[in-house]
């Protein structure tokens, strides 16, 4: 078992994928948090993505 | 201001009053922290969170004493896991909701699983079944035919523009998932259009195809059966032979255990996986001993691609009982309990046996793994499509053989007609689509539960179906590190179907 133990007050067994800040959930910003952690454009986070309304094209380049 | 994250989970250890397992909702986190950590999270909690309307609540573990802070170091590494933030109940609840949008959109990305209703009708008339109003009432008559080998040529048509829909280039490789359900699909009498359905699977491409079967014509299809054609089953069998033959009758009232089970014994020399059902209701939880002893008599425990899973009979068809059925945590605890007894009913995977081996593996494999959560249920709500023999598309297989609820529908074209309002209305369900759910700090460990038995319960199409879900997952959880330190062996575990 790998312990992350910075302190003996806790022993981690799975590190967090991502921290979330205040300054996050200004515009686009959270798109690019999200994007980051799992995967994918920054145009295609949201639920709006989805089987009835067609994906936006990939990023140029 | 720091504040605990209203997703925070706590976890008690039995016999350890010292140490508490806390859980992140949302961001991935697993950690063990003393009582004197965990007291300090609880005494940051800003109170009003909600309390799931329908199922069962457990209490959190009660604040002892006082809620002194730990070390700088401790505080600095909550906050890295989640534990602790500065975000406002409310920008968290935002955040939470945005997140779960982004999984959902994730998962529809995926390829599409297909499952294919070759009939609605089925030789067996079995009481409790969810469909049972189909061969026994005289109006529904008409949804008993079998589908078309054209039928099967228009939907491999439309399969392409499906998959399209979910970001998926026409031109790409792709291995598709193909279920096989009813009714009854593997009726002998139905073998011209499955071996159909099969030739057009593979020509294709790759497939993965699998069926849902009473297993009692199986043997029509031997040739089949494999792993380069149909090569997983799951198949039911409600007890014992004598108990199994009252309750999954033909319509005669005879009874289809040994049939099925010389099935069984066939389908695995030829190296299909199959997984036995056992609906579990109180008038059959005291023979589960003797059904672990057919098992282990017909030696069937011996392939290493046979499983057995429990599931609780769900009183929805108006003529089950509800005083006679469990919940899913009422079920697991009785076969807790039963099997510390006897262990020979260690073959016998509980309801949440998956989930403990799923929380087991962060355990035994600690590192940056970003566990599997759930924004929804189940596929109904993001990329199942389930076509009848009529060329209708619905998105759950407990809503069939109704056009007002398909989703859409296959033209004679090959073209895909999807409906608008109901392909929303099932694809739109995620844990952010109801104000109980997206409060809730196990919500995307629990998808917020069945929708069809969320209607049942409430009325409400996006309502919460807790199913006892906090008691479950904590005592997965606990369960699964107990298991860890102890390194007993972890539970092998075949595919489960449904998670109803």
């Amino acid at each position: 078992m790998k312990k992350n133990q910075m302190s003996r007050d806790v022993a981690s067994f799975n590190r967090a994928a991502f921290r979330v800040e205040p300054e996050h959930l200004a515009a686009g910003s959270l798109d690019e948090l999200l994007a980051r952690v799992l995967g994918g454009s920054t145009s295609c986070t949201s639920f709006t993505c989805n089987l009835y309304a067609p994906p936006p094209p990939p990023p140029p380049g | 201001m720091l504040r605990t994250s209203s997703y925070t989970i706590y976890v008690n250890l039995p016999d350890r009053q010292d140490e508490v397992l806390l859980v992140h909702g949302y961001t991935g986190a697993y950690d063990k922290v003393s009582r004197q950590v965990a007291d300090f999270l609880r005494a940051r909690e800003v109170k009003g969170g909600s309390k799931p309307l329908y199922g069962e609540w457990s209490p959190e573990p009660a604040l002892r004493g006082g809620a002194e802070a730990p070390s700088e170091a401790a505080i600095e590494e909550l906050r890295e896991q989640g534990y602790l933030t500065d975000l406002t109940r409310e920008q968290e609840e935002d955040f939470f909701v945005q997140l779960s949008g982004a999984l959902h959109a994730r998962a529809q990305r995926q390829m599409p699983s297909y499952i294919f209703m070759p009939t609605y009708d089925c030789n067996l008339r079995c009481a409790y079944c969810y469909q049972d109003h189909m061969r026994t009432d005289c109006s529904f008559k008409h949804l008993l035919r079998t589908m078309r080998p054209a039928m099967i040529d228009r939907i491999f048509a439309a399969l392409p523009q499906i998959e399209e829909r979910h970001g998926l280039p026409l031109d790409a490789p792709r291995r598709r998932n193909i279920g096989l359900f009813g009714g009854e699909p593997l009726l002998a009498a139905n073998r011209p259009v499955v071996e159909h359905l099969l030739a057009r699977a593979f020509e294709a491409g790759d497939a993965d195809v699998w069926a849902v079967t009473n297993g009692t014509e199986l043997d029509a299809y031997e040739d089949f059966l494999g792993p380069a054609g149909i090569s997983a089953l799951q198949i039911t069998l409600d007890g014992p032979p004598e108990k199994h033959d009252r309750r999954r009758v033909y319509a005669d009232g005879s009874g289809s255990y040994e049939r099925i089970a010389r099935n069984v014994s066939m389908a695995l020399e030829r190296g299909v996986a199959v997984s036995i059902r056992i609906n579990v209701d109180r008038d059959n939880l005291s023979d589960l001993p003797a059904v672990a002893d057919e098992f282990i008599a017909r030696g069937w425990h011996r392939h290493p691609r046979f499983s057995v899973y429990t599931s609780p009979v769900r009183a929805g068809n108006g003529k089950t009982d509800p005083q006679g059925v469990f919940s899913s945590w009422d079920l697991d605890r009785e076969l807790t309990r039963m099997r510390e007894a006897d262990p020979r009913l260690a073959i016998l995977a509980r309801p949440d046996e998956g989930l403990t081996a799923r929380v087991r593996r962060i355990f035994d494999s600690p590192g940056d793994v970003m566990p599997s959560l759930r924004p929804s249920f189940c596929s109904a709500h993001d990329r199942m499509y389930i076509f009848d023999p009529f060329g209708d598309i619905y998105a759950c297989w407990e809503k069939t053989g109704d056009p007002d609820v398909r989703i859409g529908r296959v033209l004679p074209e090959g073209e895909v007609e999807l409906r608008i309002d109901q392909t929303e209305t099932w694809r739109s369900r995620t844990v952010a689509s109801n104000p109980v759910c997206r409060r809730c700090r196990y919500a995307l460990h629990c998808g917020g539960g069945c929708a069809i038995l969320a209607l049942a319960g409430s009325g409400k199409f996006n309502s919460n179906y807790c199913d006892g879900f906090a008691s479950r997952f904590k005592a997965s959880v606990a369960e699964a590190f107990l298991a860890h330190q102890t390194g007993a062996p972890a539970a092998v575990l075949g595919e489960r179907v449904c998670d109803l």
